[in-house]
């Protein structure tokens, strides 16, 4: 199914296939970005009714505290509405960025905030199954999440749930050493492996 | 710092890089590569590399919808005493910050994550009010100057659309039109290589009949098509498209 954002492509989109559809998508965020760095706020509203549940997700996720996942978010788009001078659209992906924005906010808030305990254990949690839940989520635009999760699961059991964890916690590795019951040079070693591991899967 | 044991020879900037995105490092650590980062422009690329490659993993969360409040504390949180807004040209004096470095962000070679643009693309809120234009019973047809005929997905038709020379645009819904009871057909005139003009929401079932505005019609001049989203009740937010498409097709001069 197209979405609105197809809309943006030149005629004959129609035949377009799922790559011309998404580097419209990718477009559209591109020249939103850009109007945010002119300082156009109409835009920066658009951006933010486009992308904020997203981002707003990966917060509460992060801060399972509501009020903390609230007021990072807030911090979030302050940031984007400062930093979309420093986003060159020709460069960069929209969505590595306002990504990298919103897990560097959460990321921080948690470091000042120290250790913390979760109420909810989501360590272990591996991807949404239910497929339903995620309407927006395109199958073409799947394509790049699955490689990631493909390349997760080439991990050992534990080893992945110690990148997951420390992805979504945002837990020093002292933290995490803690949390998972194991030797910080084990999990030093788990995670350092494991990176690379990924890495060599993603850039295969 | 990280320790350095353990790590294959050369790919400790590679690490530190990883280490830094995924989270792990101390306070310390941290502040450390942010401070290193303007400077460093091998670990600036291997950090931005990293963001591509995990940031993937945060796509797979559940969307959550921020409370409606939330956009008005953004909007009052944002700096508007500075004395200019930020520069369209970016020709001023660079920033000094990192997350402001256009290095940092050129070393981006491409869009491992633009696949997931579309995952972002999220449906526009209740829709602020937009005047629907008339629903009418077929006019006595001026003599059209242009036509276009709009073809749903699987090739059968959807819509026919005719404009006449004094720019009365009339579009009919084919013998069996798409329906649907939850969203409104909302048309859009593409010019080519321009974003979409919406111009309203029309009906599903009979003749809409609208004039172009006249800020339009010179754009008539580039190859233009036509197409109808689904939009939900009272049409596309602020003008911008957020349904699937229902139908397309070129606007051919007769």
């Amino acid at each position: 199914m197209l979405q609105f954002i197809a809309l943006a492509a030149p005629p004959g989109f129609m035949t377009a296939d799922a790559t011309s559809t998404q580097r419209a998508a990718r477009e559209h965020l591109q020249q939103l970005l850009a109007a945010v760095a002119g300082g156009d706020r109409d835009a920066f509203e658009r951006l933010y009714r486009l992308t904020s549940a997203k981002l707003f997700g990966i917060c509460v996720r992060m801060l399972p505290e509501r009020g903390e996942a609230e007021d990072v978010l807030q911090e979030a788009y302050v940031a984007i509405w400062q930093r979309a001078r420093g986003y060159d659209p020709a460069l960069a992906s929209p969505v590595t960025w306002l990504v990298a924005v919103v897990r560097n906010k959460a990321i921080d808030r948690l470091r000042a905030a120290g250790p913390r305990r979760r109420d909810v254990a989501i360590d272990a949690a591996g991807p949404l199954e239910d497929e339903g839940a995620q309407p927006l989520r395109e199958a073409e635009a799947a394509v790049e999440g699955r490689r990631i999760e493909d390349c997760m699961n080439t991990l050992e059991t534990r080893q992945r749930d110690a990148v997951r964890t420390a992805f979504w916690e945002g837990l020093t590795y002292e933290e995490l050493a803690e949390r998972l019951a194991v030797p910080l040079g084990t999990l030093k070693s788990w995670i350092r492996r494991s990176l690379l591991k990924l890495k060599v899967c993603l850039d295969g | 710092m990280a320790e350095t044991t353990d790590i294959p020879e050369g790919m400790q900037t590679e690490l530190l890089a990883a280490e830094y995105v995924l989270g792990v490092l101390d306070p310390h650590a941290r502040r450390g590569v942010e401070a290193r980062l303007p400077g460093d422009a091998a670990l600036a690329a291997a950090v931005a590399m990293w963001n591509q490659r995990l940031g993937a993993l945060a796509l797979d969360v559940p969307d959550a919808t921020p409370p409606a409040w939330l956009w008005a504390r953004i909007v009052d949180a944002l700096p508007l005493s500075a004395a200019a807004p930020p520069s369209r040209t970016r020709s001023g004096p660079a920033p000094a910050g990192f997350w402001d470095s256009l290095a940092f962000w050129r070393t981006l070679a491409g869009g491992a994550l633009a696949a997931a643009v579309i995952a972002f693309v999220a449906p526009w809120r209740p829709a602020p009010e937009i005047e629907p234009p008339v629903a009418v019973a077929p006019a006595p047809a001026a003599v059209p100057a242009h036509a276009a005929a709009l073809v749903q997905d699987d090739g059968r038709g959807g819509y026919t659309a005719t404009l006449d020379h004094d720019h009365r645009l009339r579009v009919s819904p084919a013998a069996d039109p798409p329906h649907s009871d939850t969203q409104v057909p909302e048309l859009w005139l593409i010019p080519e290589g321009q974003a979409p003009i919406s111009l309203g929401v029309i009906a599903q079932d009979t003749t809409t009949e609208l004039t172009l505005p006249s800020d339009v019609v010179p754009l008539l001049s580039a190859p233009t098509v036509l197409a109808v989203t689904w939009e939900p009740p009272g049409g596309a937010p602020q003008g911008v498209a957020t349904g699937p498409v229902v139908a397309v097709g070129a606007l051919f001069d007769l």
